[in-house]
């Protein structure tokens, strides 16, 4: 790897043990001087010796017999230390190699300061841009690359769990070769071996199938090419009669089918809210797990400012999705309501002559309706402005489906000589009606390339570990085309490689390495080849300014799909609808503890899936919440929990994927449901005519709020609180009274506020938070943010059902019913989120009732914690209105792994057990920006500390400053209309302040009744009334 | 110890009424004889011993709890968040409770002169000693860290950090151990004159130097008596607020938080009144067997059982108002969440310990208006029993039914246990009933010093006669040295011993031979009232170093001996001060000038906050002092002394009284005061050697 200025990997440098060792830390051991006395063995103590020793040291005679003596004891035991310390050398993730020390400090580096370096992370053939914290060669914390034009600094969740999976002790470590029933370790050089014999036996490629995972890269792309096709320039040995598959669970082909539909090739849609003022999403997740969700969200919220040109989000969808949450207008329909919603005129009719708007359908329509959506865009006179289009990387593959049931089929035939199986797990994931791990029994060599020894390699003959992508070199794209550079953090932990190197072995060009891969496609993808300044360049920014290619629009070809065209009748039953998780996608984060204990931002399930229904479908079908349930649909069946919630489409059962593992891990295997097993070609994303019925067990979930209060009185008061916890109102409401968010609850009036006078000023700065409740998705990001940043341990399902996690930020999510908007519909339902991390009170409840002062405030009014100083009462929790206060009930990080204590923030304290910890506003942040003002001498600017939570929201929903300076962002929102403090009746006084939402209630579309959450007479009279706190 | 009642001598007109407190044709030495017996029967019943091993059996299992629990961490438990207390702080509050009751009746019910307590408060004592023990458990293990528990105290480290002294937890922790300091010491003064009856009616010699021991050398002198019957009326009016103090200070833990349904004034009345309640219901639960087991119906009557009852009737009438109120308030007050907090109670997830706790404590008790249930034994036990049901069931419901539903809905979640809360329940009940047990098989059950004042004044003579209880010892009426076994259980080896008796080691022999020293004369009266004659004429005779012993407090014995009040007020007064400066000192200098930090938003130094330290130190210096006062001014503990060599003496603990004069008095001559001791009708006149 040749040496690189700031952008080269930060790994602790690793030397070949030919190579030459300067020095080694402390590996020595010192010759220490015998014993005076003691003779070597083969003399002969002599009685002339015994007498001398008698005469001259009396006290050592007794030595002569018993050489085993304590000095003697002492020495072994320290040459035995030392050699324990000397094994310690060498370093265990690079076997082979030593690890020495920096004698000379590489350019650029201080211990103890982080380097950032960018990278980028694909998902599903699209990419996010990252920028990576590392301490001390070890990668701990992963954040959007600013400069990326998709994350600009905000991330997915996902991109925010890497360390975690990266560091994963459950990650495949080794190859694997399983043949007859033998499992047995491998090395690189055996699998050389194989492919030398695979080449010869094979030829020009007959019978080597090649399944990949949807992947942008241009390395991978490259590669393929190569092998495929026997390029002029090419020295290398193609492989032309191979075949190439992609198969990706989660695949937006229908969309891509409609593209081709209306424009003759297919081509990606690009959409741009904030050119939005009316977004109409039809079951399009646009803010949740559309691929380019991240730019959605930030371009939506920028547009959420009910001060000024406030965008309409209408949301039309069978499922929940975080998109549906944040609409000013939500309605439920069945997935076959939906198509034929679609291709009613309603839509059309009711968005002409609008200007500004923008319709989105989501990957789980038909192509035809994609087809007539981006008709109406066209007609709408949106494209080229709230939607343009890219071209899409591969105009000729087929679509996932397709591809994979060509594949099975060649299988099948025994076409299928060497299936090499890139990333991806198809025996868990591919449509169950293919029969995939049948088939893959015929094939006589697979092989299986993947981070985990998963279905898929535990199926084929072959297990090749993947190098992480924290771990790799390589290339990708994001959804609107953007070219993002890959760079490793460290060495492969674990010896993996990426896809594209494992072709460049199957190309016979085993040192062909990420690197080289890389940067010769990065530098010859374009006429002319760029330079070499223009590779580092790239690789210091993450990203390839202007690499995007629009889509020329001129070849409109459209020809309308026949509006009549109705899809086929939906069968009489229940309507499923296979749907992506928020947590594992598709699966394929399964073994990724943070990831499975974010809650689910609708249900706030932690640990599992389960079928959604509505209450009324619960009803219909005779089932409850929590009940086993077996859902038959074509011969097949599943047996899972139901989970009930309010405002999912009546008669559709939501199937999120992902779950129900066999071989993900440790702490995959055994959570949630498999199902996959319903899922076929024909209904890759909804189906017809499913069946349930109650198996009379029943399941436990670990949800993270409402855990089993069940009473009626307590969800009529939940229901009666919410709208004074997560305050919201109309614009319309908004306009006429700006305050209504502070007029909502009766507060103590100004004067009377402490008992104590003068009440403590915090004069200097004056930290605190403000969140937008306006902007604020719920997607969690944040949680699991501050839970990589804060080394915040993950505790398990049975721990979370005890209310034992330990995520310092939570998302509460509140269902406001009737939606506010809805004129008191029944059956319409709005969620409302609300992120709580500490609030930071100035008269903090949970200081005073603390019996050794563990927690107390700073003078810049933190409310601070001392871990070691704790005891552990819990009564700071209890006295906490909030419940932000976390508690380690046990040493949860008495099972961390030696691979994971990597990970940990060398910042932050790993908390023991006994001790209460809890949301610190990111305070190590705070002091690296005081250090930092401090050594350039000025004052700390607004924007130079950002927590955490607030640097992954990709809404930007959340601010933090300094409240004492009155141009700082967290003062102007504090000082928003709309700012109000959660339980600011119980005179905590807290720092967090909300933002309360406000929801679009412009006429179109939807009712837009108006229910005036407010006071009226507020203000005038009800100070003066005194007494009581009503609302 | 009854208030010294003037001129009274238990002979007043309501000594008829008072008959009823003690059935039976008991005489002094039949008292000593019953209550003595229990802890001197060789074996006792079969009953206790499958008692105790049950409680045994419990206790080690709490061993076997507590260590998982250390090893494991407080996760082995069911609590979580929101309910980060669970069944810990329940039990603790509930077994506090429990201990209330001991001090109710040695403190308040003796300030009252409610002459009924003597029966029941030394066993009510006990119980109270036992259930702060069980009480003090749980604080100390159910904290994350409780090898660093240690933090709670004030003591000067390394780290400069003191506690927080506006913690209601540290209020308690004070609270909690002055109570338990306090309470110990008021059981142990009081038992002192009737571990001296054990001690001189010993035959082991175990028993004999362990009784020795813990009796201090009482001797039951009247210049003792004087002093102590000064330090048990003070060490009463300060257990009084005390006793007051503690479960409102344990109710303040609940009440200054800000969770709804705990933040709220009534609690300290109504916790109060609650743990008495429970208290006492938890003396009925021990009382009607043990009385039935131990065969003490003559002590413990109907009498006291009805008393008893009635108590229970009052404070559970009040338990049940402060009930009614909550709910008024939760209505009345106009805030959503607290009125959220009581309907929740009632009909929300916990709806059915809510009831449990309704209908055990409000509606049982009603039972004892009903003159037949406050008398029946087992009605008595049965409403006992679901008293202390139902007073677990309140502190479980205001700790768990009010966290587990607070403010913020998304927050909310049911606790429930584990098997690990359980069986560290049931093995503090184990250790409860074996330290009760214990108690009942090896210390005097009953205060037989309190009870004896108690039998009608004809029936306080010397029951030589009784052949039903004799006396374990043969007492030699004449000047007979032989067969004595001696009385003094340690010597200081230096002095020479007249008497080279039995038991005696060799080693004191060596001084057997040097001439035995005349250090008194004891004469020994058969009534008080011969002994309160022939004090006053000793008085008369102008004698200053004499003294009278009895085996109960003869009121008119300071008269007739002539002697001047004890000084022993003023050093309870001083130490009191002393406290109330420490005190708030400590407060003053640890959070507000050693180390001052900032707390929500608080004033460094807040009087308010302060009141609890400084009232429960006050407490714990005063009582200190007047428990030390009276072992200083009595010149106690004294092992030895020369009258403990007359075999007669011992009965001055049983039935006899007794006159002694010393012959270091200037007025001394051996022959004239034998004579003036005849004269008052002395029983016996005896030389006393040294």
């Amino acid at each position: 790897m040749p040496p690189l200025n700031k952008i080269g990997p930060s790994s602790h440098r690793a030397i070949e043990p030919s190579g030459e060792v300067t020095a080694t830390a402390g590996c020595y051991i010192a010759r220490s001087p015998d014993h005076p006395i003691t003779q070597s063995p083969d003399l002969p103590i002599t009685p002339a010796f015994r007498r001398f020793v008698a005469q001259r040291f009396p006290a050592q005679l007794p030595l002569l017999d018993n050489p085993t003596t304590r000095r003697r004891f002492c020495q072994l035991m320290g040459a035995s230390l030392a050699l324990a310390g000397l094994n310690g050398c060498d370093w265990p993730f690079w076997p082979g190699k030593k690890l020495v020390p920096e004698v000379k400090r590489p350019e650029g580096r201080s211990p103890g300061v982080p380097v950032y370096y960018a990278t980028a992370f694909e998902l599903g053939g699209a990419a996010e841009g990252l920028l990576v914290k590392s301490c001390e060669g070890r990668p701990i914390k992963v954040e959007g690359n600013p400069q990326h034009p998709v994350n600009q600094g905000g991330s997915s969740a996902f991109a925010q769990a890497l360390i975690l999976e990266l560091y994963d002790p459950g990650r495949s470590q080794g190859l694997i070769r399983r043949r007859n029933g033998q499992e047995s370790g491998a090395t690189w050089d055996e699998f050389a071996v194989f492919l030398k014999d695979l080449r010869a036996r094979i030829g020009n490629g007959k019978g080597l199938h090649i399944l990949s995972e949807a992947s942008s890269s241009l390395s991978v792309r490259g590669m393929r090419a190569c092998l495929l096709m026997a390029l002029p320039e090419s020295t290398m040995k193609a492989l032309p009669e191979a075949k190439w598959h992609e198969y990706e669970p989660l695949s937006r082909d229908n969309e891509r089918e409609g593209t081709r539909l209306i424009f003759g090739r297919p081509c990606r849609p690009v959409y741009h809210l904030e050119k939005a003022d009316t977004i109409v999403s039809l079951d399009e997740d646009l803010l949740g797990a559309h691929p380019s969700a991240i730019t959605h969200t930030r371009d939506f919220a920028a547009r959420r400012n009910a001060d000024g040109k406030m965008n309409r989000l209408i949301v039309y969808e069978s499922a929940w999705t975080i998109t549906g949450a944040m609409a000013d207008s939500r309605t439920g329909k069945k997935p076959s309501e939906m198509e034929a919603f679609v291709r009613s005129a309603a839509l059309r009719e009711a968005l002409a002559g609008r200007e500004h708007s923008l319709v989105a359908a989501g990957p789980r329509l038909s192509a035809q309706a994609h087809a007539l959506v981006h008709l109406l865009n066209s007609e709408l006179g949106n494209r080229g402005k709230a939607v343009t289009y890219v071209a899409d990387l591969d105009p000729k593959r087929p679509g996932h489906g397709e591809a994979m049931s060509e594949l099975t089929s060649a299988m099948e035939k025994d076409e299928v000589d060497t299936l090499l199986i890139l990333g991806g797990n198809p025996v868990y994931d591919a449509p169950a009606d293919l029969e995939f791990v049948q088939k893959l029994k015929k094939v006589p060599n697979s092989i299986h390339l993947s981070l985990y020894d998963d279905e898929t390699s535990r199926a084929c003959t072959w297990h090749l570990p993947r190098a992480h992508t924290l771990e790799s070199w390589g290339d990708s794209r994001a959804w609107d085309g953007t070219i993002s550079l890959q760079q490793p953090l460290v060495e492969p932990l674990y010896g993996g490689k990426t896809p594209a190197e494992v072709l460049a072995w199957v190309l016979d060009e085993p040192l062909f390495r990420g690197y080289e891969i890389a940067q010769r496609v990065f530098k010859e993808a374009t006429q002319p080849p760029r330079s070499d300044e223009a590779w580092k360049k790239a690789l210091h920014e993450g990203v390839v300014a202007e690499s995007f290619s629009p889509w020329p629009q001129a070849g409109e070809q459209s020809t309308p799909p026949e509006r009549s065209q109705l899809s086929p009748p939906a069968a009489p039953g229940l309507e499923l609808l296979f749907v992506p998780d928020y947590r594992v996608y598709d699966g394929r984060f399964a073994n990724n503890g943070w990831l499975q204990e974010m809650p689910d931002p609708i249900t706030k399930l932690t640990w599992d899936n389960a079928a959604q229904i509505s209450p009324e479908t619960a009803r219909a079908q005779g089932v409850g919440h929590g009940d086993m349930v077996k859902i038959e649909l074509e011969g097949r069946a599943l047996e899972i929990a139901v989970f009930v919630v309010p405002g999912i489409a009546d008669g559709t059962v939501i199937l999120p994927l992902g779950y129900g593992r066999r071989f993900g891990g440790q702490v995959a295997d055994g959570v949630g449901f498999n199902t996959y097993v319903l899922r076929t070609t024909k209904a890759l994303y909804t189906a017809s005519g499913a069946r349930m019925t109650r198996t009379g067990a029943t399941y436990r979930f670990a949800t993270a709020q409402d855990h089993k209060i069940v009473s009626a009185v307590a969800s009529s008061a939940a229901a009666a609180r919410t709208p004074e916890l997560a305050r919201s109102a109309s614009l319309s409401t908004f306009k006429a009274n700006p305050n209504f968010a502070q007029e909502m609850i009766e507060h103590p009036p100004p004067g009377q506020r402490s008992l104590f006078s003068p009440p403590h000023e915090y004069t200097g700065n004056r930290w605190g938070m403000a969140i937008d409740l306006s902007r604020c998705t719920g997607c969690s990001v944040c949680t699991v943010a501050c839970q990589a940043e804060n080394n915040v341990p993950v505790v398990g399902k049975d721990e979370v059902a005890r209310g034992r996690r330990m995520q310092w930020l939570r998302v509460d999510r509140y269902f406001h019913s009737p939606h506010p908007l809805s004129g008191g519909e029944r059956g319409t339902t709005a969620l409302l989120f609300q992120p709580v991390p500490c609030m930071h009170c100035e008269k903090a409840p949970c200081e005073e009732v603390c019996p050794v002062g563990a927690t107390s405030h700073s003078n810049e009014g933190l409310n601070d914690m001392a871990y070691n100083r704790c005891v552990g009462t819990r009564y700071c929790s209890n006295n906490c209105p909030y419940k932000v206060r976390r508690f380690n009930w046990f040493n949860n990080h008495l099972k961390t792994s030696e691979a994971e204590k990597l990970m940990f923030n060398p910042d932050v304290t790993v908390r023991s057990r006994g001790v209460m910890e809890k949301c610190t506003y990111c305070v190590q942040r705070i002091v690296q920006a005081r250090i930092a003002a401090k050594l350039a001498k000025q004052d700390i600017k607004d924007g130079d500390i950002v927590p955490a939570c607030a640097q992954a929201c990709p809404a930007r929903a959340i601010v933090f400053g300094d409240l004492n300076d009155p141009k700082s962002r967290v003062a102007e929102w504090a000082a928003s209309p709309r700012a109000y403090g959660l339980l600011e009746q119980l005179n905590t006084r807290p720092r967090t302040r909300y933002l309360a939402r406000v929801w679009n209630d412009a006429s179109g579309l939807a009712s837009t009744t108006d229910v005036p959450p407010v006071r009226a007479e507020h203000g005038r009279d009800a100070h003066a009334a005194g007494g009581g706190t009503g609302a | 110890m009854s208030l010294p009642q003037e001129g009274s001598l238990n002979t007043s007109a309501d000594s008829t009424r008072l008959q009823a407190l003690i059935e039976g044709s008991h005489r002094l030495s039949s008292v000593t004889a019953t209550i003595c017996g229990i802890a001197e029967r060789p074996r006792p019943p079969k009953a206790w011993y499958i008692a105790f091993t049950i409680s045994v059996a419990l206790t080690g299992v709490l061993l076997l709890v507590v260590a998982y629990l250390f090893w494991e961490g407080v996760g082995v438990w069911g609590v979580g968040i929101p309910v980060a207390w669970g069944w810990a702080i329940t039990n603790f509050v509930w077994w506090i409770g429990i201990g209330h009751a001991g001090t109710l009746i040695s403190a308040i019910l003796f300030l009252c002169r409610q002459r009924w307590r003597n029966s029941v408060n030394r066993f009510a004592e006990a119980m109270t000693i036992f259930a702060v023990m069980c009480a003090g458990i749980f604080p100390a293990i159910h904290v994350g860290r409780p090898w660093v528990e240690y933090w709670l105290a004030p003591y000067p480290n390394q780290m400069s950090l003191w506690p927080q002294f506006r913690s209601p937890l540290l209020w308690d922790a004070f609270a909690v151990s002055t109570y338990f300091t306090v309470s110990l010491m008021f059981w142990y003064v009081g038992m002192v004159p009737d571990l001296a009856s054990l001690r001189d009616r010993a035959r082991g010699r175990v028993r004999q130097i362990l009784y020795g021991i813990l009796a201090l050398g009482w001797r039951g002198s009247n210049r003792h008596w004087h002093v102590y019957e000064r330090a048990y009326l003070l060490l009463a009016g300060l257990a009084t607020p005390l006793v007051l103090s503690v479960h409102s200070v344990v109710s303040f833990d609940f009440a200054v938080a800000n969770v709804r349904g705990w933040h709220s004034t009534i609690f300290p009345p109504y916790f109060v009144a609650g743990a008495i309640f429970s208290g006492l219901a938890m003396v009925l639960t021990l009382l009607v067997p043990a009385r039935q087991f131990f065969g003490l119906k003559d002590f413990v009557t109907p009498r006291h059982l009805d008393a008893v009852a009635k108590l229970l009737l009052a404070t559970g009438l009040i338990v049940g108002f402060a009930y009614a109120i909550e709910l008024f308030h939760g209505w009345y007050c106009g805030d959503p969440y607290e009125g959220f907090v009581f309907l929740y109670r009632a009909r929300g997830d916990y709806a059915w310990a809510y009831w449990v706790m309704t209908i055990c404590n409000v509606v049982v008790p009603q039972v004892f208006w009903i003159k037949w249930c406050r008398t029946n034994p087992w009605a008595l036990f049965a409403v006992g029993v679901l008293v202390n049901v139902g007073m677990w069931f309140e502190r479980f419901v205001i700790v768990v039914a009010s966290l587990s539903a607070d403010y913020l809905p998304s927050s909310w979640g049911y606790y429930s246990p584990t098997w690990v809360d359980i069986l560290t329940f049931a093995g503090t009940l184990g250790f409860f009933f074996a330290c009760f047990l214990l108690f009942c098989r090896y210390l005097p059950m009953l205060a037989m010093a309190e009870i004896k004042p108690l039998l009608p004044e004809e029936r306080q003579v010397a029951g030589n006669a009784s052949a039903a209880v004799p006396f374990p010892y043969p007492i030699p009426q004449g000047e007979g040295k032989t067969g004595e076994t001696p009385l003094v259980w340690i010597l200081p080896s230096s002095l020479p011993r007249a008497d080279g008796g039995a038991g005696v080691p060799a080693a004191r022999e060596a001084g057997a031979t040097s001439k035995p020293v005349i250090a008194g004369l004891l004469a020994e009266f058969a009534t008080p009232q011969a002994l309160l004659k022939a004090a006053a004429a000793v008085r008369d005779a102008g004698f200053t170093k004499w003294d009278v012993h009895s085996p109960f407090v003869v009121h008119g014995a300071d008269k007739a001996m002539g002697m001047r009040p004890t000084r022993l007020a003023w050093f309870v007064f001083a130490a009191g001060v002393t406290g109330a400066v420490t005190g708030l000192a400590l407060q003053w200098y640890t959070n507000a000038f050693d180390y001052p930090y900032l707390v929500s938003g608080k004033p460094y130094l807040s009087i308010p906050a302060c009141i609890p330290v400084v009232f429960e130190l006050t407490i714990l210096f005063s009582a200190l002092a007047a428990v030390l006062g009276m072992l200083g001014l009595n010149k106690l503990p004294q092992l030895y002394h020369a009258l403990f060599k007359r075999p007669r003496f011992r009965r001055a603990s049983d039935d006899r009284f007794f006159v002694s004069l010393e012959a270091a008095d200037p007025k001394f001559d051996q022959s004239k005061a034998e004579m003036l001791l005849r004269a008052q009708g002395a029983l016996a006149v005896e030389t006393v050697e040294d």
